[in-house]
């Protein structure tokens, strides 16, 4: 046990920088953290509220502990692979007498704090209008309320699991990275289907809604039946309660069980790298220095499993948009807001290059590109390469990934959307200006907060403030963008271009800053 | 070739790694940086390179400020650390040509010259590898071949022959004599005594950021030997 507390204490501390200046970006990230915590809790209270007034108190405990794990089981499943089998202090610990298991157990809890404190943010305060309005008793509250220490389990336990399958088969092949990469979207988008079909509840079900939901919620995701049967609002019950923890507790601990043996092979097997040792020299063709860096970026980029599967999910997620809207009539769906504001056609025109373009700049490259360098720093600093060539290569990076996917999407929206040929260019420049935005001002976050000194790739690319950061101000900027584009009262293409212009005007200013600002260890 | 004056280096928390330090490198000279752990020799050469700002002194490679104009400095300079983290994701033949764009280096010259290396260190085999897969010393020498191939004016290296087999640092110093024949400067800080004695025409000893003796080799050793001089110098501060 003492050992696991260790181990514990340190990867936390490793989270928690000793610099001055990196205890100032943790400090903001932590308000972050806190000011989405806040958020959360009124959605929780507010639709906890809604609940009681459709006469579904009773599910309330159960709707919000499926909503929870299978948050915490999409936002999960893509880390624990990079968390468990790509960690720069895997050989310093593993010559410890330290338990394979207690290892794993150590780099899990990590994770399992993070989804603890969101999970508290959603279902401790829906309980508040519950308390109210049915006055479940004291005993019920309390158990609720430790409940939330076990809820993350089970869905870790899955993620962590999924994990371990990717892992594993990845491990068996030359291409690791690529292997690793598609069998994390593969596994990434079946759990978005299963969460997605939870929201199908129909109309009529809408008067029976705890019932519907609870049919949707026991056949994909079980546990859910336990924990509605457990905590029931009338009667509660403690053999459920019992057997929900048993559950909880037992299949993190079979995971930890099943991984512990085969824990070194898998890392032995991924991290090795397979040296053919039969070159023949050859001559290649030599290429300028902007393109030799943008090469090599390209490289760092498709080298690294988490970056990839991090910053690719937003481009690939407004393909599947584009092509959803050729199949599902986003008129209609839209139609109670389109009749408010008039012209449905209009609308769409105005929104969608917002509503695509939010979700296209969620993840930019370059907010981790800068803190990606690590320790190979010295030999950017040491090229006889101006700035701006370093950081022009670097945002290019970005933007091949994004601009066709902008491109793709915006000849697809013309179609299915029923868009002009002018809406479609209009839509595509805003897109464009976007991705601008993002691309430099993420570079600017990381030139400003680096952060070298990692011993896991994945957590930089996912849990570092510049990634936070650029992700919620540019989701911010394009909906304030997209109001700003529906409220005023001039022809929308004007108004929309008007806006891109802005957005390139402010990302010239980013950018100019990327090239004069020193990069500081 | 390479002119340091009044370097001075003070890290935030006070400590004071450089202080005022003063030495001149010509071209042709082997100049060896000896000095204990701590002593600054790894700050003045993280200054030298580019790699770390200073805010008292200038430093000038071949006529031109390091700070004024770091892209003309940067050119002619090559920079082998003392752990030489590269690019894991690349193969060490995409590595060395990726040096050879940046540094604009004729293809047909960079072809005789990275062959040449790389069959003097016996990698040629491993250069369609990818570095992840090499050991410590193979990337040290895929390092120094990355700093031969654009014949660099000035070469700096931290440590170099640690990591090295005896044939790798043989082939080293053979490289260094050759690059100082053709007019170049070579300055390198190193713990190994031995070698710094036989190799380097001029040397400089330095103790807590100051500059204990420095000059040509043979007058600052007398009839002792470096190591005798060394622990006489650094005892008597």
């Amino acid at each position: 046990m003492s050992n696991f507390i260790n181990l514990t204490k340190v990867q936390v501390l490793t989270l928690f920088p000793k610099g001055k200046k990196q205890k100032r970006s943790m400090f903001l990230l932590g308000l972050l953290y806190f000011a989405l915590a806040i958020l959360i809790a009124i959605y929780s209270v507010m639709f906890s509220v809604v609940f009681c007034m459709m006469d579904a108190t009773n599910v309330i405990p159960a709707f919000y502990y499926t909503i929870t794990s299978i948050v915490i089981l999409v936002t999960t499943v893509l880390k624990t692979s990079g968390l468990l089998f790509n960690n720069r202090d895997y050989e310093l610990l593993a010559a410890l007498p330290i338990k394979t298991s207690t290892l794993i157990a150590s780099r899990l809890t990590a994770i399992y704090l993070m989804n603890f404190f969101f999970g508290v943010s959603i279902m401790a305060p829906a309980l508040i209008p519950v308390i109210f309005i049915a006055k479940p008793g004291v005993l019920f509250c309390i158990l609720y309320l430790l409940s939330m220490f076990i809820v993350p389990l089970f869905p870790l336990a899955i993620s962590t699991f999924i994990g371990i399958v990717v892992s594993f088969i990845a491990s068996r092949f030359r291409h690791k990275s690529i292997v690793t990469i598609l069998l994390s979207f593969i596994a990434l988008f079946a759990v978005l289907y299963f969460s997605m079909t939870l929201s199908n509840v129909s109309e009529e079900a809408i008067e029976s809604f705890g019932d519907a939901f609870m049919n949707l919620a026991s056949t994909f995701y079980p546990p859910s039946i336990l924990y509605n049967m457990a905590f029931n609002v009338e009667d509660m019950n403690l053999l459920y309660f019992a057997l929900f923890v048993l559950l909880s507790v037992g299949s993190m601990g079979i995971t930890i069980a099943i991984l512990a043996p085969l824990y070194k092979k898998i890392y032995t097997a991924l991290n090795a790298r397979s040296a053919k040792a039969n070159y023949v020299y050859k001559t290649t063709k030599s290429n300028s220095p902007f393109m030799a860096i943008y090469k090599k970026e390209l490289r760092r980029y498709f080298g690294c499993t988490a970056y990839v599967v991090n910053t690719a999910f937003s481009p690939l997620m407004v393909l599947v948009l584009a092509v959803a809207s050729c199949f599902v009539p986003i008129g209609d769906i839209i139609q109670t807001e389109a009749a408010a504001l008039g012209d449905m056609s209009s609308f769409i025109a105005r929104s969608i290059p917002y509503i695509a373009g939010l979700v296209l700049c969620m993840a930019p490259t370059t907010a981790s590109v800068i803190s990606l360098e690590g320790k190979a720093l010295w030999i950017t600093q040491t090229l006889p390469i101006p700035q701006h060539i370093n950081m022009n290569a670097k945002m290019l990076v970005n933007i091949t990934l994004t601009v066709p996917v902008a491109l793709i999407s915006s000849i697809i929206f013309k179609f299915s959307l029923d868009l002009s040929i002018l809406d479609a260019v209009v839509c595509f420049i805003v897109m464009l200006a976007l991705i601008m935005l993002s691309t430099s001002f993420a570079l600017l976050l990381n030139i400003l907060s680096p952060n070298f000194n990692w011993v896991n790739e994945a957590a930089i690319v996912k849990q570092s403030m510049p990634v936070f950061v650029a992700m919620f101000a540019m989701m911010i900027l394009a909906v304030g963008c997209m109001i700003v584009a529906l409220v005023i009262p001039l022809p929308y293409n004007i108004t929309n271009l008007g806006i891109a212009m802005c957005l390139m005007l402010l990302s010239a200013l980013f950018a100019f800053l990327c090239y004069r600002m020193k990069i500081k260890e | 070739m390479l002119k340091i004056k009044n370097l001075s280096k003070t890290y935030k928390n006070g400590k004071k790694a450089v202080d005022n330090l003063t030495l001149t490198v010509s071209a042709g000279d082997i100049y060896g940086f000896i000095g204990h752990n701590g002593a600054g020799k790894t700050t003045t050469i993280r200054a030298v390179t580019g790699v770390l700002d200073f805010e008292e002194g200038e430093i000038f490679i071949d006529g031109k400020s390091v700070k004024q104009d770091p892209i003309a400095c940067k050119s002619v300079t090559a920079y082998i650390p003392d752990n030489p983290d590269l690019y894991d994701n690349l193969t060490g033949i995409k590595y060395l040509n990726f040096i050879r764009d940046v540094f604009k280096v004729p293809q047909n010259e960079a072809d005789v010259l990275i062959k040449k290396y790389a069959d003097a260190f016996e990698i040629t085999a491993n250069l369609g590898d990818l570095i992840s897969s090499y050991s410590h010393g193979m990337k040290q020498k895929l390092a120094i071949i990355s700093a031969f191939i654009h014949s660099p004016k000035l070469l700096v290296l931290d440590e170099p022959f640690v990591g090295l087999d005896p044939k790798a640092a043989l082939e080293l110093k053979n490289m260094m004599h050759d690059l100082c024949d053709k007019g170049g400067a070579i300055f390198f800080s190193t713990h190994v005594l031995d070698t710094a004695e036989k190799l380097c025409n001029k040397i400089a000893i330095i103790k807590g950021g100051k500059l204990l003796a420095h000059g040509i080799t043979e007058e600052i050793l007398g009839d002792s030997s470096l190591e005798e001089v060394f622990m006489e110098v650094v005892s008597n501060e």
